[in-house]
């Protein structure tokens, strides 16, 4: 891997001393030969959700799709599909608060005709007001139908996080935007928004696999030279860590549906670039890996109890876990939150269940791992990570998350980092950001006024069984039944008022 | 878990992207093998050092759930696969496969279960044999299968807020009458809350299904065939051979079209779905021109899409479905419709496109395009162990014969314009046609 500036550090200062503030981002090119025959390609922009202006939620993944999914000066998106289909490529687009990414994988039979017509989506989009109106309906369907209605788990996680940072914070709505945010757009807003904020110095490229020599330099050139010059007055957006609740705060979604889906958490000061992310990222994968059945929450809630289909922990966003079984690249973040993901439990078990997820968050707090907890963690995380990275085009995300927080490779770092940890070292970073007296809880259920009372009051929650249990279980289900909840705010907000 | 909704459109990608090729599509250097217990093994290197793809492949899904009462009952098993044996108890086995770093799940559907596992060389021999044992001498007490019972209810919950996977139990249930093709992988709801009560019945159904006639072993990256298969041997050449052939009633013809209709208690705009009969995988001339049709007619290229989504925008999603069963199923297409007085009107004119295909006029270069299409898709997906192991995983799942995977892409490679316009007139009829609508309940009149 190589990483080149294509402005020195000595032409820097000198566009500085002349006076040109901002942006001060440079094009930066991040390249992994390699000798399949296919290329993968991948342009950030450093900009996001976190960017869109006030009353204009939504302008970052709206232009973003209107580069993607819309018509150029020189072509209309159906014609742009037509060209593409012969080839099976696809140009796609993640969008996220601090970045926006571009990515396609493309045979090395047409690179040269894919790229003119690449580099044609990203420089001279239309605008054009029937994409606008498709793509903006698309991205209210999304909130309203693909969030509030059909998909509970992740209505959850992103209601989490609309609880944890504060409506003034750059994070305060959802990567899509907000139903009054698309509403205020129009084709205007949004090209001006290109033209700040997708330019020719705010990039960087990232291209693996078997391309020709000087392809790479040559594609960043040409993107320096026909992207937008931007303005001078883009200011920097200054992302703060907000404060924890104050206490266990609790908002219930309510919507008509069969159970009850939760989602838990607090910001943390600790990102990819953060000393102490790995061995926190240790600890996230011991008490729920994802999608793992070999993780501690999951064999207490649903291995032995069997109140769910999965439980599991994150230190980083990961959206779309109910489909993918590993991270997605490209979501690299200044600010995390430290998250558990219980899936839908039967509304019956559903205080028992909020109230073992903290038993056993304050379980570790006050206890940490164990030696053998530890290793096996250790042993399984430097195994795993070749496997996070096993297609070039996984590579280059992960090298370019890398590169956003300025760390090294990724699976040479975390090995590395792993090799040198000890228990004590983890358990110390258990203590220094993890805690469970202030925490987001959100639960996605029927009946919130009923949740509401049974929480508040602190109602025992006894549980039982279709089958006899262990001792051991049964003898701790007592203790979590009477498990002092010490709840603060419990709130309920109608899920039409979701993602206004 | 249930076959992903991301899975079924890698499966359909992958198996179904056939290139024009002479030689095989098979990464060079795959071989297979058919051991006397009825067991077979297919082994393919690839030159990705140290990563290792397993799957093991079942031909048993909910298409085999033959008995009333027992929908659902082959992803319920798949569950219980992990839940331990004598020399791998639980917490043996989750030790072992925690400190290899191995990624583990496995998925269900109608044809077929899929256990699969990615980890690096050095664990092969350990993991086959744990996976050996499992499958010969698998051990579960009836308080543990009760407990698993609920987790499967649980996946149920979580599925449940999605109006599509409603919408597939009913359009089943109403296409089809005899053949177990009429449940979902799921099952209906009340069989699963039966579950528990099934622990004796749980048995029964290892012993029918989990015999090495129904299993394919498959190995994708740093190995080599002759080792591997040896490997394989030891571990499982002692699996006895069953003898258990459930009876699948075929579904007699369809005779007139059929309709259902569903009432959504939460806010959602409407769906429409649209399913026809279509020929079995067996069936592979009929198959690949079905495959060819969803390129070309279904893709976003096509001019439903482009009618629909881009120029009248009454319909947002579009989710064309062109799977391939052992035995007939449907194919047909599920999109959500942005306007709710529009419901009808986008109903008409799905079913006017799927009707009119067999008169249209299929040119050379569309055909040569299509084919390049799949070509390169093809292509694409080859690009790490575990890829190309759940492509030839499914192939495999549909006929175990690793050849089969080339004569697909040779039936693609011969699909002509007449052979199109064959297929689209027998299966897009309005015989075979089931179409099946979700509005959201209407709010009873105030008195």
């Amino acid at each position: 891997m190589s990483i080149s500036s294509s402005i020195s550090r000595a032409g820097l200062a000198l566009l500085l001393a002349a006076g040109f503030t901002s942006p001060l981002v440079a094009q930066e090119l991040l390249t992994q030969p390699g000798s399949s025959p296919l290329v993968n390609l991948s342009l950030q922009f450093k900009t996001g959700a976190a960017h869109d202006p006030k009353g204009a939620e939504g302008s970052a993944a709206l232009v973003a799709a209107m580069l993607n999914e819309g018509s150029t000066q020189k072509h209309s998106y159906d014609e742009l599909l037509g060209l593409f289909y012969p080839w099976a490529v696809e140009v796609g687009a993640t969008v996220d608060k601090e970045v926006v990414t571009f990515i396609a994988t493309v045979h090395r039979d047409h690179l040269d005709a894919f790229t003119e017509l690449f580099v044609e989506m990203m420089s001279e989009p239309k605008f054009a007001k029937a994409d606008f109106d498709r793509l903006r309906d698309k991205a209210k369907n999304f909130l309203t139908q693909d969030l509030r209605s059909n998909n509970d788990e992740e209505l959850g996680k992103e209601a989490l996080y609309l609880e944890v940072y504060p409506k003034s914070h750059p994070y305060s709505h959802h990567n899509r935007g907000s139903l009054a945010g698309l509403a205020a757009l129009d084709e205007g807003k949004l090209q001006g928004f290109y033209q700040e904020q997708f330019t020719a110095s705010n990039f960087t490229l990232g291209v693996a696999g078997g391309y020709p020599e000087g392809y790479p330099e040559k594609l960043r050139d040409r993107l320096a030279s026909s992207l937008s010059k931007g303005s001078s007055q883009v200011k920097a957006i200054e992302i703060t860590r907000p404060a924890r609740p104050d206490g266990r705060r609790v908002t219930i979604v309510e919507k008509d549906t069969r159970s009850v889906a939760m989602s838990l958490g607090f910001p943390i000061e600790v990102n990819r670039s953060h000393p102490d992310w790995t061995a926190l990222n240790l600890v996230r994968s011991f008490l729920g890996e994802h999608r793992s059945s070999n993780s501690y929450l999951y064999q207490r809630l649903r291995e032995a109890r069997g109140l769910n289909y999965g439980d599991y922990s994150y230190i980083e966003y990961f959206p779309n876990g109910m489909f993918l079984m590993q991270p997605d690249p490209y979501y690299p973040r200044s600010e995390q939150i430290f998250q558990i993901w219980i899936r839908p439990v039967q509304p019956e078990t559903a205080v028992f269940t909020l109230r073992a997820t903290l038993f056993e968050l304050e379980k570790l707090v006050e206890h940490g791992l164990t030696q053998e907890q530890f290793e096996a963690t250790r042993n399984f995380l430097s195994k795993n990570a070749p496997l996070l990275v096993a297609s070039s085009e996984r590579r280059l995300g992960y090298a370019m998350d890398s590169k956003f927080y300025g760390v090294g490779p990724y699976v040479e770092k975390l090995r590395k980092e792993l090799d040198a940890l000890t228990l004590d070292q983890v358990n110390g970073v258990i203590r220094r950001h993890l805690q469970a007296k202030n925490i987001e809880i959100v639960l996605i259920s029927k009946e919130a006024e009923k949740l509401r009372e049974a929480l508040r009051k602190g109602v025992p929650s006894p549980m039982t069984y279709n089958s006899p249990k262990p001792e051991e279980i049964t003898t701790e289900d007592k203790v979590i039944a009477n498990f002092p909840l010490n709840l603060g705010e419990v709130l309920v907000v109608p899920v039409n008022q979701m993602f206004r | 878990m249930l076959i992903s909704r991301f899975l079924k459109l890698a499966c359909a990608a992958l198996v179904l992207s056939g290139a024009v090729a002479a030689q095989s599509l098979l990464p060079p250097g795959a071989e297979s093998k058919v051991f006397p217990n009825g067991l077979r093994a297919v082994v393919i290197p690839t030159d990705t050092p140290d990563v290792v793809a397993l799957q093991i492949v079942m031909s048993v899904g909910s298409r085999h759930e033959v008995e009333k009462g027992k929908s659902g009952f082959a992803h319920f098993f798949e569950h219980l696969m992990f839940r331990g044996t004598d020399r791998y108890p639980n917490d043996v086995a989750d030790a072992m496969l925690k400190n290899a770093g191995v990624d583990s799940n496995a998925w269900t559907w109608d044809d077929q279960t899929v256990y699969h596992k990615v980890f690096l060389k050095e664990d092969l021999a350990k993991i086959l044999d744990y996976e050996a044992d499992r499958f010969q001498n698998l051990k579960y007490a009836e308080p543990e299968f009760r407990t698993e019972a609920l987790a499967v209810l649980g996946e149920y919950n979580k599925n449940s807020a999605n109006p599509t996977e409603k919408m597939f139990e009913l359009l089943q249930d109403t296409a089809f009458d005899v053949h177990t093709y009429e449940h979902t992988t799921m099952g209906f709801l009340a069989d699963i809350e039966k579950f528990p009560e099934g622990y004796e019945y749980s048995w029964q159904f290892y012993d029918r299904f989990y015999s090495p006639e129904y299993a394919t072993v498959l190995l994708v990256g740093d190995v080599k065939p002759e080792a591997a298969f040896g490997l394989v041997e030891q571990e499982f050449g002692e699996w006895k051979r069953g003898d258990y052939v459930p009876d699948i009633k075929p579904e007699p013809p369809q005779t007139a079209p059929r309709e259902g209709h569903i009432s959504w208690d939460s806010p959602t705009l409407p769906w429409v779905m649209i399913g026809y009969k279509s020929p079995p995988y067996s069936d592979l001339a009929g198959t690949a021109a079905l495959q060819v049709w969803e390129s070309l007619a279904f893709s976003k290229t096509g001019p439903l899409y482009k009618k629909l989504v881009l120029e009248e925008q009454v319909v947002d999603e579009f989710q064309p479905f062109f799977w391939l069963k052992k035995d007939p199923f449907l194919s047909g297409i599920a999109v959500r419709v942005t306007d709710p007085t529009k419901v009808a009107y986008v109903r008409d004119e799905v079913r006017k496109t799927f009707e009119s295909l067999a008169g249209q006029q299929i040119s050379a270069k569309q055909l040569e395009e299509v084919k390049s299409r799949m070509r390169y898709s093809y292509l694409q997906g080859l690009t790490s162990p575990a890829q190309i192991a759940s492509s030839v995983a499914f192939s495999l799942s549909l006929d175990p014969d690793l050849k089969s995977i080339d004569r697909y892409y040779e039936a693609i490679a011969k699909v002509s314009a007449e052979d199109l316009s064959k297929v689209a007139k027998s299966v897009f009829n309005p015989k075979g046609r089931t179409i099946i609508t979700l509005e959201q309940k209407k709010e009873e009149p105030k008195k």
